[in-house]
């Protein structure tokens, strides 16, 4: 049994030294697959000064998967080099812009780049007849009423607003405006139920 | 030995390793002071301490860090026209490095301490903020309420709705 486990300690000793105790580089990272970034092009100290600051920003505003790669850099040597400041600075200002679009401001979240409008989903059931499918108000293509039928209303109400009231609105917004139907025309006529006012 | 004396030197062994980290007993302070650049000048080291310390205490990080951290920006050492006496005798143990009689070197020792500062007060307010957003705790911004209790709790990190850091996909460029 020791001697098994001796030998299977060994092994493990013997691989990690084969790779000094790292993550083989030559083997890439797929586990990393879309955490990377581009350097542009400039001096070798403007780029070490956009690398470092880029490094910097996707370990202060990205995931844990980002906290594992990246880190804070600044290379003090360099640090009265106008250049690396520069660089450090528009590393920075780029990578924050990349790493806080999928996941702030109006049009952030996970299904970003699936739809034009994309929200944090919120799969919670909510009231179909004013909410839509998935409770949210209105900016996915899952709301019901709002994008297709301009209504001014999610779900069904939606979809049943605009056969009364209308879809001319003065600022083109639906439900304002005038119309032929100036009641639900499928069971307009009063209490005795006709269609669309007939007898 | 017994396990209680072992798990006692291991705890030791860890204080003791931790202490030289500025703040790392304060929330994420050993996270974040542990990754201040080591080889700098005892000025940039200061800036980089104090510009941290001033961002964890911003509205970035919230009521929560502001509570542990605040401002700390130096107005002498910020000064055009800095009273050298005066900062020798406040920063005796942490600009201990600098030779206080060659004029050229405290000077580059005040200008790496003016120059990191932001730098680590950015880094640091968006760090807290990044950890905060992850458990759909951001501070609120003006006009939001000060303070939604029913909205925070330690269960948030398995918040669906929140940054989900569980996975790679949210935050990332894909």
């Amino acid at each position: 049994m020791i001697t098994k486990l001796l030998k299977i300690l060994s092994i493990i000793l013997l691989a990690q030294s084969l790779f000094s105790c790292r993550w083989p580089g030559a083997i890439g990272t797929t586990y990393f697959a879309g955490t990377g970034f581009k350097i542009p092009d400039g001096t070798p100290t403007f780029q070490k000064g956009f690398s470092d600051g880029c490094s910097t920003v996707l370990y202060a505003r990205g995931n844990d998967w980002y906290h594992t790669r990246y880190k804070y850099q600044y290379d003090t040597t360099l640090i009265g080099n106008t250049e690396y400041r520069f660089g450090h600075q528009r590393g920075y200002a780029f990578c924050f812009q990349n790493i806080t679009s999928g996941t702030s401001g109006s049009f952030g979240g996970p299904d970003k780049f699936l739809f034009p409008h994309p929200h944090v989903l919120d799969y919670s059931p909510g009231n179909i007849n004013s909410q839509g499918l998935f409770g949210d108000s209105g900016n996915s293509p899952f709301a019901m009423g709002t994008g297709l039928f301009g209504g001014p209303a999610g779900g069904i109400d939606g979809s049943f607003n605009v056969m009364q009231k209308g879809t001319g609105g003065p600022l083109g917004a639906g439900g304002e405006g005038g119309s032929l139907f100036t009641t639900n025309p499928l069971w307009a006529g009063g209490s005795s139920g006709q269609f669309f006012g007939w007898d | 030995m017994k396990i209680s004396k072992k798990i006692f030197i291991l705890f030791f062994a860890l204080l003791a390793t931790n202490c030289s980290t500025p703040n790392w007993y304060k929330p994420y302070g050993y996270k974040l002071f542990s990754q201040m650049p080591k080889n700098g000048t005892p000025g940039f080291k200061l800036g980089w301490v104090h510009g941290c310390e001033s961002g964890l205490g911003s509205q970035f990080a919230g009521a929560f860090y502001m509570s542990f951290y605040t401002w700390k920006r130096d107005p002498d050492i910020a000064s055009v026209d800095p009273n050298i006496p005066r900062i020798r005798t406040r920063y005796r143990k942490e600009l201990k490095g600098v030779n206080w009689d060659n004029p050229a070197e405290v000077n580059k020792n005040f200008s790496d301490y003016n120059t990191i500062f932001w730098g680590a007060h950015i880094f640091c307010r968006h760090s807290a903020l990044g950890i905060l957003q992850s458990a759909a705790m951001a501070p609120p911004n003006p006009g939001d309420d000060r303070y939604n209790m029913g909205a925070h709790s330690v269960g948030n990190v398995f918040k669906i709705t929140a940054r989900d850091t569980r996975l790679g996909t949210n935050g990332s460029y894909w």
